[in-house]
């Protein structure tokens, strides 16, 4: 090789790459990390925001059933919730927190949970539903008795 | 190794490879950041509460039009229930038709349904003519009606000159006795001090509450709407505490003149006091239950309505 330089070659080429290696490889874990990041937070901001207006449809639902009587009585809300957060498919889990219900929306990849409490004084049905058209409705059972009485929340 | 001695286009080659992974990364989060502004739009949307606005709305004109077609129903037909009835059916219709045609300007069902028979009947008893309180053998001490399970509109128009300004037990009084629970005194009387009329409640003896009125020289009581001259009196909300059936007595009826009408939740009550020169009574509808249906692009609501204009709010 004609040179004149003291290193050699090859060690020069091999430093360069490795810095180079080294440094764009930085660059993509933590661009990598930052969007995974950002999308954790967007995945959770948009689920409760879905489950903001889910809980709120159940106690309209709630607040109107009660009002109704007779044997006809109806009191049914639909909702479109959106099939995917983010492109990621979550789901809704009503559950009982002892004196009230509550909601759950989780992905389970990323695995984001965001609970939303609601205040009904009827029972909310224990009910697993995903995303997409939902319906709430509020089921008297057939009786006159109101502490029998449930909203329920389904998928259509 | 590669060849890092030749073509100078050849360079480079790990910084391409790099800057493209990073576009590949800087996509996908332009993809993760529309999805954030997107849920930024769905928490601007309306939730839905047009619909719950417009359901109580249209729900609250249907009772209130209800209302209305009963009164006036039974003020034109007081001979008998079957013409009420048919007054009613064909008012609901019309109501119906109404309420139709203005929710479906706002892209909205409302429906409202009468069935013939779907309402319970009831007396009115009602004095017209300026004079005391009396029965029609002048009696000052009479039973209006026994064993009610209820009353609605019993509204009086009383002058305050011809109240008793004395001792409270010489005062007209109104008593609801039922066959177990608290006696309910409702005793109308006179200050002279500030000439005002006074209406006094009393639970089995004890006063609850008092109300006054010291305008004009005439007192409009409305017993079951709780109102003294239009200003609400809360001792007048007994209602909820007086259990079915109770008996309605007047006493002291001389000590006072005026007007009255009260609406009995029963179909018959007796003869003798009544017609001549003292009170009438006449058949009325007691309640009206009316079918609503209301609805909209996501909300369903059905209930079945009971109208019974001037009941107590209990």
């Amino acid at each position: 090789m004609c040179d004149r330089r003291g290193v050699s070659t090859a060690l020069g080429y091999v430093l360069n790459l490795g810095i180079a290696t080294l440094v764009v490889t930085g660059l993509l874990v933590a661009g990598g990390s930052y969007v995974e990041d950002e999308r954790e937070q967007t995945i959770r901001t948009e689920l409760s925001v879905i489950g903001q207006q889910l809980a709120g449809d159940v106690e309209t639902v709630d607040r109107l059933g009660r009002t109704t009587n007779g044997s006809d009585n109806r009191t049914v809300l639909t909702r479109e919730m959106p099939r995917a957060a983010v492109n990621v498919g979550y789901t809704v889990t009503v559950v009982d927190t002892g004196s009230d219900s509550a909601l759950e929306l989780s992905t389970t990849d990323p695995d984001v949970t965001v609970r939303i409490e609601m205040a009904t004084e009827t029972d909310v049905a224990d009910a697993t539903v995903q995303g997409g058209a939902v319906r709430v409705s509020y089921d008297s059972k057939g009786t006159d008795d109101p502490s029998d009485d449930e909203v329920v929340v389904q998928n259509e | 190794m590669a060849d890092v001695t030749g073509d100078p286009s050849d360079r480079g080659q790990l910084f391409l490879v790099g800057g493209l992974s990073l576009a590949v990364i800087l996509v996908v989060l332009a993809v993760t950041l529309n999805s954030a502004i997107y849920t930024e739009n769905l928490a601007t949307r309306g939730s839905g509460t047009a619909d719950t606005d417009a359901v109580e709305q249209a729900r609250s004109n249907a009772v209130h039009g209800v209302e209305g077609l009963m009164e006036h129903t039974i003020e034109a037909n007081p001979s008998s229930y079957t013409d009420q009835q048919a007054a009613v059916d064909s008012g609901v219709s019309e109501l119906h038709t109404l309420s139709r045609r203005y929710a479906a300007q706002n892209g909205r069902l409302v429906e409202l349904t009468y069935g013939l028979g779907d309402d319970t009947r009831g007396v009115r008893v009602l004095q017209t003519t300026d004079a005391t309180f009396e029965d029609d053998d002048g009696n000052d001490s009479w039973t209006v009606a026994t064993d009610v399970p209820a009353v609605r509109q019993f509204r009086m128009d009383v002058e305050r000159s011809s109240l008793n300004d004395g001792v409270l037990s010489d005062s007209f009084n109104i008593t609801f006795t039922p066959t177990s629970g608290p006696v309910y005194e409702v005793v109308v009387g006179r200050t002279i001090l500030t000439d005002e009329t006074t209406v006094s409640v009393y639970r089995d003896g004890s006063l609850v509450g008092r109300c006054s009125d010291g305008t004009g020289s005439q007192t409009t009581i409305d017993v079951t709407g709780a109102t003294v001259a239009g200003s609400y009196c809360p001792a007048l909300t007994f209602f909820g505490d007086l259990p079915p059936t109770y008996n309605i007595t007047y006493e002291n009826a001389d000590d006072v003149r005026g007007t009255y009408e009260l609406t009995v939740e029963k179909a018959i009550i007796l003869d003798a006091p009544y017609g001549g020169g003292g009170p009438t009574k006449q058949p009325a509808l007691y309640s009206t239950t009316v079918g609503f249906y209301f609805e909209s692009n996501r909300f369903v609501y059905e209930t079945e309505l009971r109208v019974a204009p001037g009941e107590p709010d209990v």
